[in-house]
């Protein structure tokens, strides 16, 4: 039966010693409670179900590896976060170009007026219509951001994970966690825009 | 106090209450489109056993 136990159970000197005691029990249980996460994050943030699990299944592998330098300054979920975002990068960079990180106040600049005026207004949506239709456009919408933007978005939206924990994953700071965040969600909404994901 | 001037701009600017609205809807969106896409009971057990059998190799731990 898959055990589901709380963040707290996780985070103490106990857990941690049994851990680097090489406990299979303990071992079991964080693979538990962690792989469903992993491997949704993993597949949003793009990686194919059959890449996800074996991005998935080597985080584990270099989790146990690094075990040793573990000190639990972190939660061990953000460190297994951040073992992740290191993989996909490492995969994304050979297959994809990446976009350059861009400045908060470029980003803000393309699209307010010097008055402080929206440059473009976002369109009024019919919110159960755009909730079915942003599914329906997502996916490809998701293709036309960055790996560090998608991850950022899937961290914090679909795991809920707070901006000290993804920043602290991602070795990002928070200005750079702001703006990937900002430009990922504005490309996203200016993408379903395009499709009409939108009513006026 | 920032929170507090942020929801009352919502409140008074339509098109950053549109904006507000379109963030939510693309966070409740992906929550359901990637909630479901989990992999199935047995998948996960299946791939759980797997790391736990490579996991308990590297270790040196016994396992089942």
């Amino acid at each position: 039966m898959l055990m589901t136990l709380d963040q707290d159970d996780f985070a103490g000197p106990d857990f941690l010693a049994r851990l680097k005691a090489r406990d299979s029990g303990t071992l079991r249980r964080l693979v538990q409670q962690y792989l469903p996460q992993l491997l949704r994050a993993a597949r949003g943030a793009g990686l194919t179900a059959q890449n996800a699990e074996d991005v998935t299944q080597n985080v584990f592998l270099t989790f146990l590896e690094k075990l040793e330098t573990f000190e639990g300054r972190s939660h061990v979920r953000t460190w297994l976060f951040g073992i992740l975002y290191r993989k996909i990068s490492e995969m994304r960079r050979s297959a994809q170009k990446e976009g350059a990180a861009e400045d908060i106040d470029e980003v803000m600049e393309h699209r307010f007026k010097t008055n402080g005026m929206w440059q473009k207004p976002p369109r009024q949506t019919d919110t159960p219509t755009y909730e079915g239709e942003v599914r329906q456009h997502l996916d490809d919408c998701l293709g036309t951001i960055t790996t560090d933007q998608r991850l950022a978005f899937v961290l914090r939206e679909v795991e809920e994970m707070d901006t000290n924990e993804i920043c602290r994953a991602m070795g990002v700071s928070r200005s750079n966690l702001g703006v990937l965040l900002f430009r990922g969600r504005n490309l996203l909404r200016e993408c379903l825009e395009k499709r009409n994901v939108t009513r006026d | 106090m920032k929170r507090l001037e942020l929801r009352l701009h919502l409140l008074m600017c339509r098109h950053c209450h549109n904006y507000a609205d379109q963030i939510k809807a693309l966070g409740d969106g992906a929550r359901r489109l990637m909630g479901g896409r989990e992999p199935t009971r047995d998948e996960l057990k299946h791939l759980e056993n797997e790391i736990c059998d490579k996991i308990c190799s590297h270790g040196g731990g016994a396992q089942h």
